[in-house]
């Protein structure tokens, strides 16, 4: 069964169509972001311990307060304001870590796109590299681009990429293209299911797979066809829809492939606990710090175990009125209405980084060889505003935890003195991952630079 | 991802387009001359509602069909589910979910008390594709919403007879050619493309199959069955006279509630109901049961107009309405014999129509508080379609907290609307919305807040009320009223936002609507017929 037989290097027909970023309103037949390989091939091979690059995205909803969130000393060992206090905790019994060795925190950047939608022109800017245009993003996602350049270059996994949330939502900013949300999985069961359900293999297993997994192949096979006879017949739009469903064919088939192959991973020993079949929200509050614990605990094992390069996580949404805590009112209520100097708001949000954190350091206590599965990612934690009350997307925040293999400085705060384009970040993240790019973004977001304070020299 | 950027606090916003001075308080005037140029064809997805009526009706109604979260969800643009399924593909995760789902439905359908259904001829043995192909075909047809090609088929009764062989057991093979249809874009997006007009060069004809999905889809909210199809096979829908026939028929099943129900659900924006956020100490009556009985509540007072052909107008005022025995405790009103039971409210009753509705009045509310700038806008945009602008941004949105002189919402908003430059749209949402401040962030009745009577007055664009009551009736003899039903149910129909090219149309159907007493029925009956549902011009 020729089918059958993994096909590495196999270069996505849908990663070539729209393997652009911040091009146009239409995804295919543009200029293509010339991405590569850097010049040692390192896109697709490995770190010192032989495990890949991982990139991530941890995103919450509703932004931040400056005054409670910008460091006042930069450089490395940089203070923490009470927003950011999260990152080193000492509980007894409890929490106990300080992860700001392996954080950097990025300010005084700006997010220049026009700023037309409050709370979308944000992560539109960052994550798109363009403002929103009919409600959408222009292209591909940030973090669909890296999976795109990952597969590209045959360093792609079991799974392109996995979208997790923890407020009970079906939107997410990981977007295959304009229109083409990828929604992200909030139920911990389903999660485990996806992954580590009884098709899930353990390193050294090589039983023979059921036949069920070969037929199966062979109906993804025969309805790729049928999808592929249906395009000849639609217009554009609906042609670029179809493929997309063609692909997310093609990708369960190599889904199927890889299972057949036991993953090589030190760290990867055994399946994680299954978590409960729910979780009630309790006096009309959901329990965010119990899903997103036991949700990053799975994603920690999906990562140790190879089965992915490329995860993001919604914390919570734009534009969310999430009752956290014991707080008295919605987030985004309390954003805009609460007075000055808004202490729920700052509680909620100290809530939310003191949750960045415990994924932080979760990934940090994944020992592999000579380092931490923390030290091999780019975890990019963000939101879609700077200041919530005002909608504003200057001084954006922006953490980065891990150094993508010693590609990147950790722990340290970098202020930026003149304002500089936000879209330097996610080009220097791309590029500390081995994929190489002429640019980031289009218009006033567009640029050509790296931030060189967060480059390992 | 639009139902997020749109769904703001407008805390403060000014905008051109806030200006007051262009809005039409006239009826619908004459039958427009405009004329129609139809909008492209776009392929739909299936709402989880329609996978769910689609496999009921193609394997028996028994079949347990996986759970919402286990299926592609539906996304809203423009406010609209049906509009996004217009633009939606199907994500990396979909696919997957797709697949789990489809074997689990073959699993069942080929188990010893569906499969004699289903499985007419009897297999000579594990391998037998003239078998398979003989099970297949009909299920391909109600399915696909038409024949399978030969293509198709042969692929299903292959894939059928192979695995039959390599699993030594014909239906367990059979269900991976059921699996093959279930994961079919033919059957996950509606395949309405549309066939050339000679008479009209450039346009196009939905085909008697794609009217057929179109209509079944509207009016039911469930594929064509058997009797469509039928009809569709020797070209009864390729003229307006056979559509509107079959048309009647639909509309005279107990099925035609479902698309009623659709309806009403897309035109309101209920299906944030299902997480509703409300505090529980301040709510004390609030429980996960309440957001969806609260949605049941409205529903069936849109179906009761449908069914009793009502005036749609007088959804704004009717007493009228029908409760569980929750809903009744919290409009502490004596609950109805059984759940779901009608309940007239009192003449001296606050509560009228759908602003008196929990469902309008939760949703369109903060967790703890009540939101005058939310309810107005929901009035202005899915009352009215006047569509309200993103507040700008870089601007300080904090209302005032409660003070001696200020203890009540409405006085620490006008104190909010001393900046003129907020003022000028604030005025337009919270004008309106104030007049439903006597109901609380849940939706009971108060007389005062924080001691202070609760004064509901306020205007629509001039038009004086003093309080909910007399808000809903001037909502009912606004003209824009009528109108904006007649779009919502047409966006609802098409899949997209009415374009120029449609104007000419929806003033037609408004017009008609006008002088046919307002009958919901009478209005999805006229759009199915009209040459804007019928006709298509090519994607580019």
């Amino acid at each position: 069964m020729a089918s059958w037989l993994p096909r590495r290097n196999r270069i996505s027909r849908r990663a070539l169509l729209r393997g652009m970023l911040g091009g146009s309103a239409v995804a295919v037949g543009l200029p293509a972001l010339e991405l590569f390989l850097n010049e040692s091939g390192t896109a697709y091979a490995d770190c010192a311990s032989g495990m890949p690059t991982v990139f991530g995205i941890f995103y919450w909803g509703n932004g931040m307060i400056p005054d409670l969130w910008n460091p006042t000393t930069t450089g490395p060992g940089y203070d923490l304001p009470p927003m950011l206090s999260g990152l080193r905790k000492s509980v007894m019994g409890g929490d106990n870590w300080d992860v700001t060795p392996k954080v950097s925190v990025v300010s005084g950047m700006r997010v220049l796109t026009s700023n037309t939608s409050p709370h979308g022109s944000g992560p539109a800017g960052l994550f798109s590299g363009a403002d929103l245009v009919d409600d959408t993003f222009i292209g591909p996602s940030l973090d669909q681009v890296i999976a795109d350049g990952f597969a590209a270059s045959g360093g792609d996994k079991r799974f392109h990429s996995i979208e997790i949330g923890v407020e009970r939502s079906t939107s997410s900013w990981s977007m295959t293209g304009p229109h083409m949300v990828n929604p992200p999985e909030c139920d911990p069961f389903g999660l485990y299911t996806r992954i580590f359900g009884p098709e899930f293999r353990l390193p050294g297993d090589h039983s023979a797979p059921p036949p069920q997994i070969a037929l199966r192949h062979s109906v993804l096979d025969a309805v790729g066809a049928q999808a592929r006879r249906l395009e000849s017949r639609v217009g554009a739009a609906d042609r670029a829809r179809l493929e997309q469903h063609y692909e997310g064919i093609r990708a369960l088939e190599l889904q199927l492939e890889r299972l057949a192959m036991a993953p090589v991973a030190p760290a990867c020993v055994a399946r994680p606990d299954m978590p409960a079949m729910d979780y009630p929200d309790r006096e009309g509050r959901p329990q965010m710090q119990a899903i997103h614990r036991v949700m990053v605990d799975m994603m920690a094992i999906t990562l140790a175990c190879d089965q992915t390069r490329v995860f993001s996580e919604m914390f919570s949404q734009p534009v969310n009125n999430t009752l956290f805590l014991d707080a008295p009112a919605g987030h985004h209520e309390l954003t805009h209405n609460e007075v000055d100097p808004q202490p729920q708001v700052e509680r909620i949000v100290t809530f939310i980084l003191g949750e960045f954190a415990y994924l932080v350091n979760k990934l940090d206590s994944v020992v592999e060889g000579g380092s931490t599965l923390l030290d091999r990612c780019a975890i990019l934690g963000t939101t879609d505003v700077s200041y919530g009350r005002t909608h504003s997307l200057e001084d954006y925040p922006m953490l980065i935890a891990g150094n993508a293999c010693g590609t990147l400085r950790s722990g340290l705060h970098y202020q930026s003195p003149s304002a500089e384009n936000a879209s330097k970040v996610p080009l220097t993240i791309m590029n500390a991952l081995g994929l190489v790019t002429a640019g980031y973004g289009t218009g006033a977001a567009h640029t050509t630079d790296m931030l060189s304070a967060i480059q390992a020299t | 991802m639009k139902g997020r950027v749109r769904a703001g606090i407008l805390a403060c916003l000014v905008l051109a387009s806030c200006r007051a001075d262009d809005i039409r308080v006239d009826g619908p005037g004459s039958m427009g001359a405009q004329a129609l140029v139809p909008a492209p064809s776009a392929l739909r997805r299936l709402s989880v509602v329609q996978y769910t009526n689609a496999i009921h009706d193609a394997f028996g109604a028994d079949i347990a069909v996986p759970g919402r979260s286990a299926l592609e969800p539906d996304v809203e643009a423009s406010g609209y589910l049906a509009i996004d399924a217009s633009s939606v593909t199907i994500s990396h995760r979909g696919v997957t979910q797709y697949e789990s789902a489809a074997y689990n439905i073959a699993h069942q359908a080929m188990d010893a008390t569906h499969r004699a259904a289903l499985v007419t001829c009897a297999p000579t043995g594990s391998f037998d594709p003239n078998c398979a192909q003989i099970a297949l075909a009909p299920l391909g047809r109600r399915l696909f919403r038409r024949p399978m090609d030969a293509a198709d088929l042969q692929a299903a009764s292959e894939l059928a007879a192979t695995a039959g062989q390599a699993l030594g057991d014909f239906y367990a093979g059979l269900e991976f050619g059921i699996a093959y249809l279930l994961q079919s874009p033919r059957f996950l997006f509606r395949e309405e493309i549309g066939v050339d007009d000679p008479a009209v060069p450039g346009e196009r004809l939905y085909d008697g199959y794609e009217m057929a999905g179109r209509l079944s889809f509207f009016l039911w909210n469930a594929p064509p069955d058997a009797a469509l199809l039928d009809a569709a096979a020797v070209g009864e829908l390729d003229s307006a006279d056979g559509v509107r026939m079959a048309a009647e028929r639909l509309l005279d099943d107990p099925r035609a509630e479902s698309g009623i129900r659709e309806i009403a659900y897309e035109w309101l924006g209920l299906s944030g109901l299902d997480d509703l956020v409300k505090d529980t100490t301040v709510y004390t009556q609030i429980s996960p049961e309440v957001g969806p009985a609260a949605r049941e509540e409205t529903l069936r007072g849109v179906v009761h107009a449908f069914a009793t052909d009502m005036d749609v107008r007088d959804l704004m005022t009717t007493h009228d309405t029908f409760l569980d025995r929750k809903l009744a405790s919290i409009y502490r009103v004596r609950a109805p014999r059984t759940d779901w039971g009608m309940v007239t409210f009192d003449a001296h009753s606050p509560r009228a129509g759908l602003l008196g509705q929990i469902s309008i009045l939760a949703l369109n509310a903060h967790p703890i508080a009540t939101s005058p700038t939310l309810r107005g806008k929901f009035i202005r945009e899915r009352l009215l379609c006047d569509p309200v602008p993103h507040p700008p941004v870089g601007v300080n949105t904090a209302i005032p907290a409660p003070s001696p002189g200020a203890l009540t919402l409405r006085s620490r908003l006008l104190a909010h609307q001393q900046v003129e430059y907020c003022a000028t749209c604030h005025r337009r949402l919270d004008g309106i919305g104030l007049g439903l401040e006597a109901f609380d962030g849940l939706g009971r009745f108060r007389d005062a807040e924080n001691g202070v009577p609760i004064d509901a007055s306020g205007n629509v664009d001039g038009r004086v009320f003093r309080n909910a009551l007399e808000l809903g009736q001037t909502i009912h003899d606004d003209p824009r009223f009528a109108e904006c039903v007649v779009r919502q149910a047409f966006r609802v129909a098409t899949g997209h936002m009415e374009t120029e090219g449609e104007a000419g149309t929806v003033r037609d159907l408004w017009l008609d609507f006008a002088t046919h007493g307002y009958s919901l029925r009478r209005l999805v009956e006229e759009i199915v017929v009209s040459d804007a549902f019928r006709r298509a011009t090519p994607q580019p």
